[in-house]
């Protein structure tokens, strides 16, 4: 009797993982129009984050593209994501992660780094931690929002992490183009993050195994 | 009348006129001697007060430049720079407790040994506006009464670090001259100004000299139409004071 209704569970799960692939196929892909960057003075560039007031973006601006909507049943897993501290700098600049992500703060210098964040979205302070710390210091990510991170020994380090409140999320490359995969069908908002300050959208439809060429206007 | 009684009147006459050339000239030569010595002595203390006033000058502008620094280093931590450029004005004291204290540790010495090192006595912060922005409790902040936080507002803040001074009065009625450091505060990612810190370290005033009979010396403030001197105020002697002025 217990086999029998395990066996049926076991098809349920089945059943509803496959329906879950089979709506989450769509694809978007194009471009966004990017501010032009810096060209960077120096070899190793320093300053990653630029800001011009208050805003804060990327250097070289590239745009997080994510696709907003109720996604409650085709949820991923939470995942682990990585901000390293190397050369002196963080490592991405700017890092999009899903709402509830675990990011770990791995430092790779020789020397102390002291990772903390004043931001509403998330306020921490990692303390002091030479590379050999284990576990590697981390945080949870349970609100969406924008980040910045900074090092308090070294004023100058600082970097972003976009937390969204989505799955289906990718950062663009410096020319603007993005490709989204996997996507559910339905109406939805598809989103461009450039700073702290603007973020445009646009609604789209899509349809099952369906792919969209889209680029922002 | 004999002879020689005239020549001896002559004789005395001539004696009493010598000696009468001799008395002025010799007068004459210890005046103008005196008035050589009198001159001499006074450019001496004059040189002396000069030199003084000069080393106390290079001691003034190497405390300033002393202080400059500490308050710049403050305001270049990370901490101050990311309560300011992420809008979390909330942890603004909280975090300037644990730099101040690092930097300031550095600057009290004892008392004893130094009794001319900087003490901190307050700080504040100034908005990007030039108004105060008042701690929600008070630590090592230092207590001040809203007009003295009134008088550290600035309608603009400046680019440069400033300095001045504002006066203190203590519970026992004592009038306590406070040097103020205004510190621009400016984001290092943009090189705009943010706000300003504001610090009041004690006063450099040297003690008064008066171990001549003859010459004191004394260094005080003139501010606020007075002018303060830290040995007078404690003797209670306002009429040098107002004699100064007048």
């Amino acid at each position: 009797m217990s086999s029998c209704g395990g066996y049926a569970w076991g098809v349920g799960v089945f059943f509803l993982i496959t329906l879950n692939q089979v709506s989450a196929q769509a694809v978007i892909e194009g471009r966004v129009p990017l501010p032009e960057g810096k060209v960077p003075p120096v070899m190793v560039q320093r300053y990653q984050i630029v800001t011009k007031g208050k805003i804060l973006a990327p250097d070289p601006p590239v745009a997080i593209v994510y696709l907003e909507g109720e996604f409650s049943k085709t949820r991923k897993p939470v995942q682990v994501a990585q901000m390293l501290q190397k050369d002196l700098v963080f490592d991405p600049g700017l890092l999009a992660v899903q709402v509830g992500t675990k990011v770990e703060f791995p430092n790779l210098d020789d020397s102390f780094h002291n990772v903390f964040s004043f931001s509403k979205t998330k306020r921490f302070d990692l303390g002091r931690y030479l590379p050999d710390e284990r576990p590697i210091p981390s945080k949870v990510f349970d609100k969406p929002g924008l980040v910045t991170l900074r090092c308090d020994i070294h004023e100058h380090m600082r970097a972003l992490i976009l937390v969204v409140d989505t799955p289906y999320f990718i950062t663009s490359d410096t020319q603007g183009k993005f490709r989204l995969e996997g996507l559910p069908a339905g109406k939805w908002k598809l989103k461009a993050w450039l700073n702290s300050k603007k973020t445009i959208e646009i609604p789209v439809e899509l349809e099952e195994t369906s792919t969209l060429n889209l680029n922002f206007p | 009348m004999p002879a020689s009684l005239q020549t001896f009147r002559f004789r005395l006459k001539i004696l009493a006129a010598l000696m009468l050339v001799v008395v002025l000239f010799a007068g004459l030569a210890l005046y103008v001697a005196e008035q050589k010595n009198y001159r001499e002595v006074i450019l001496d203390q004059h040189r002396v007060f000069l030199a003084e006033f000069d080393a106390w000058q290079k001691v003034r502008t190497a405390r300033h430049a002393h202080l400059t620094l500490a308050c710049q280093k403050l305001v270049h931590r990370p901490r101050i720079q990311a309560s300011f450029e992420d809008d979390a004005l909330d942890l603004l004291y909280p975090s300037a407790r644990d730099e101040m204290n690092q930097i300031m540790r550095g600057m009290v010495l004892d008392p004893e040994d130094h009794p001319y090192s900087m003490k901190p006595v307050f700080y504040r912060f100034l908005d990007h506006d030039g108004k105060i922005i008042s701690p929600e409790e008070i630590t090592i902040e230092g207590n001040l009464n809203p007009q003295l936080e009134s008088q550290l507002e600035v309608p603009e803040i400046s680019e440069e670090p400033e300095l001045g001074y504002v006066f203190v009065s203590s519970d026992s009625g004592s009038v306590e001259a406070v040097e103020v450091m205004a510190t621009p505060i400016i984001s290092l990612a943009t090189g705009e100004i943010m706000a300003a810190l504001v610090v009041g370290f004690n006063s450099f005033l040297t003690p008064s000299d008066t171990t001549s009979k003859d010459v004191s010396r004394f260094i005080g403030i003139f501010g606020e139409n007075r002018l303060y001197l830290e040995q007078l105020e404690k003797d209670s002697d306002k009429n040098l004071i107002h004699g100064a002025l007048e």
